[in-house]
């Protein structure tokens, strides 16, 4: 039998419901429990709607669901959700009270001494985030773990654009973070995470010095040029619009390969792989539109999930049609709506953990 | 509510005059820190002022106020390694996604009270739950993951969700 403790802050607003039947309350769990089930039939949500309705206590027993829910939602992004499972699962969390460290007091930001091996271990969860490639350079790079912020950064769905003090414009996508490190020898924009564009400016200092972007896997250095540089998973690619860039990958000692406008690089810290040829609706994102021709669906929506905080999927039955189209990244939902008219599916709102939804495009 | 009424503060007024510095002294001799023990000391009597639990008579003032003060020491340990656990993951993460400090404090105040709610859970449960709650696992990956079946597996989600979303009710199973 598990025992009740003393009632916590989180249920304040649903105070009342603490009088409720137990066997009232398991039932919502188990509803709770349902409910978050991939593709959840109708049936099931309509028989929960119909057993909320039935009685007042099943009214009473949700409300605290969704009141407790509501103070779990900071836990619901994918990074937090990381940080959580690793906190909460290191080993020391779960032992017995009865031990007092003999350590300081009051340990605070200053002592910040490596995890332990089963604590390292415990913290791998966060490879799940396919930053792993970028972790050891982030990390050693803002060892104090108070230096988080990067000097710019955009949020999921939202655009910005810089004028750096040397007349160079940046335009910052979808949930990207830049620092900007000028100085005498050279103009340096390390790219954190997401995707630039840059249009440089000649540098009116004195010193004509190198523009280049830096991220984990190596440096784009500016020849005059319009480009962009983007992180994905393990590596960077480069689009040059106008000009030149000189890719030269980290672990690299040789000169770097140029890359001429038209043509797209990715690189690792060890390899660039041959350029491309790029397409101008790449960049349809300054405008703010995602552009396909003839683009697989389930690619597209990947695409697209970068511009939006609610998890996108299709199902793999349609993940083979193809799109095409224009649509602005002002309004994902109804980007889905319009794409799923086109190739003959549905837009279907799923109920995630702790009020996350996402959507997902079915077969109608 | 206490069933004291007004009379309340005053029993918590006498117990702090008459054995605050007592409290502290003890305090101090568990913890090792003259500080510290005056924090956890003066956290002890904000808890029972807060307390709707506190008898209305006391037989043996020093033996509760013990109890009392474990309670509030045995949580300060918690959240200190809860935190400690948390920053250490948090060192871990990717620089460019790591939340502000608002967001830091709101996430930090939400694992301490997960995590008590959570607290004597055995490490399964807790696994189970979290797999499926935080990495948004399904229960057949769940129950993959962690070499148990399905039924078990959900059986130890509910039981987890007893404790988040009803801990003020008692289950009997």
């Amino acid at each position: 039998m598990t025992r009740a403790v003393s009632a916590s802050p989180w249920y304040r607003d649903t105070a009342h419901a603490a009088g409720i039947p137990p066997a009232v309350a398991q039932r919502a769990l188990e509803w709770l429990v349902e409910l978050q089930g991939d593709d959840v039939p109708a049936e099931v949500r309509q028989a929960w709607t119909q057993w909320r309705a039935a009685h007042p206590d099943h009214e009473r027993a949700w409300r605290r669901v969704e009141a407790v829910n509501g103070r779990l939602r900071p836990l619901s992004s994918v990074l937090n959700s990381a940080i959580a499972k690793a906190a909460l699962l290191a080993p020391s969390m779960h032992q017995g009270h009865a031990e007092h460290p003999a350590g300081p007091a009051h340990p605070g930001p200053a002592a910040h001494s490596p995890p332990s091996g089963h604590r390292r271990r415990a913290i791998k969860a966060l490879a799940v985030l396919g930053c792993t490639s970028g972790a050891a350079w982030i990390t050693c790079e803002y060892a104090p773990w108070r230096e988080w912020a990067s000097d710019y950064r955009t949020a999921i769905g939202e655009r910005r654009t810089l004028v750096l003090s040397d007349g160079s414009r940046v335009m910052l996508n979808t949930g990207s973070a830049i620092d900007v490190r000028f100085n005498a020898q050279e103009r340096r924009i390390r790219l954190v995470s997401g995707e630039i564009f840059i249009a440089t400016a000649p540098d009116p200092a004195p010193g004509k010095r190198p523009f280049l972007v830096e991220s984990a896997e190596g440096t784009a250095q500016a020849l005059g040029t319009e480009y962009t540089v983007r992180r994905l998973d393990g590596c960077t690619e480069v689009g040059v619009y106008k000009g030149a860039v000189r890719v030269r990958p980290r672990a690299d000692s040789g000169g770097g390969l140029d890359v001429q406008a038209g043509y797209a690089a990715t690189y690792t810290p060890q390899a660039i792989a041959v350029p491309r040829p790029i397409e101008e609706n790449s960049i349809a994102w300054k405008d703010g539109f995602i552009v396909a021709r003839g683009m697989r669906l389930d690619d597209f929506i990947a695409e697209l999930g970068r511009y939006s905080t609610r998890a996108l999927s299709c199902d793999p039955r349609i993940a083979a049609l193809r799109v095409s189209g224009s649509f602005p990244l002002r309004d994902i939902e109804q980007v889905l709506r319009t794409v799923g008219m086109t190739v003959g599916a549905r837009l279907e709102i799923q109920r995630r953990f702790w009020g996350r939804t996402a959507a997902r495009l079915v077969p109608a | 509510m206490s069933t004291s009424g007004y009379l309340f503060p005053t029993i918590v007024e006498t117990l702090y005059s008459d054995h605050h510095s007592w409290l502290r002294g003890w305090l101090h001799r568990r913890l090792g820190n003259a500080e510290q023990a005056a924090d956890l000391a003066h956290d002890t009597f904000i808890r029972l002022l807060s307390s709707d639990r506190v008898p209305a008579a006391i037989d043996e003032p020093r033996a509760f106020l013990t109890t009392v003060a474990q309670r509030v020491v045995s949580n300060h340990w918690r959240r200190e390694k809860l935190e400690k656990a948390y920053l250490e993951a948090l060192a871990q993460a990717p620089a460019e996604v790591a939340p502000s400090p608002e967001a830091r404090a709101i996430l930090l105040e939400t694992l301490v009270e997960l995590d008590r709610l959570l607290d004597g859970l055995p490490t399964l449960v807790r696994r189970a739950f979290l797999l499926s709650q935080l990495d948004g696992h399904t229960h057949a990956q769940v129950a993959d993951t962690l070499g148990i079946s399905i039924p078990t597996v959900k059986r130890y989600i509910v039981k987890a969700l007893q404790r988040c979303y009803f801990a003020d009710l008692s289950f009997t199973r």
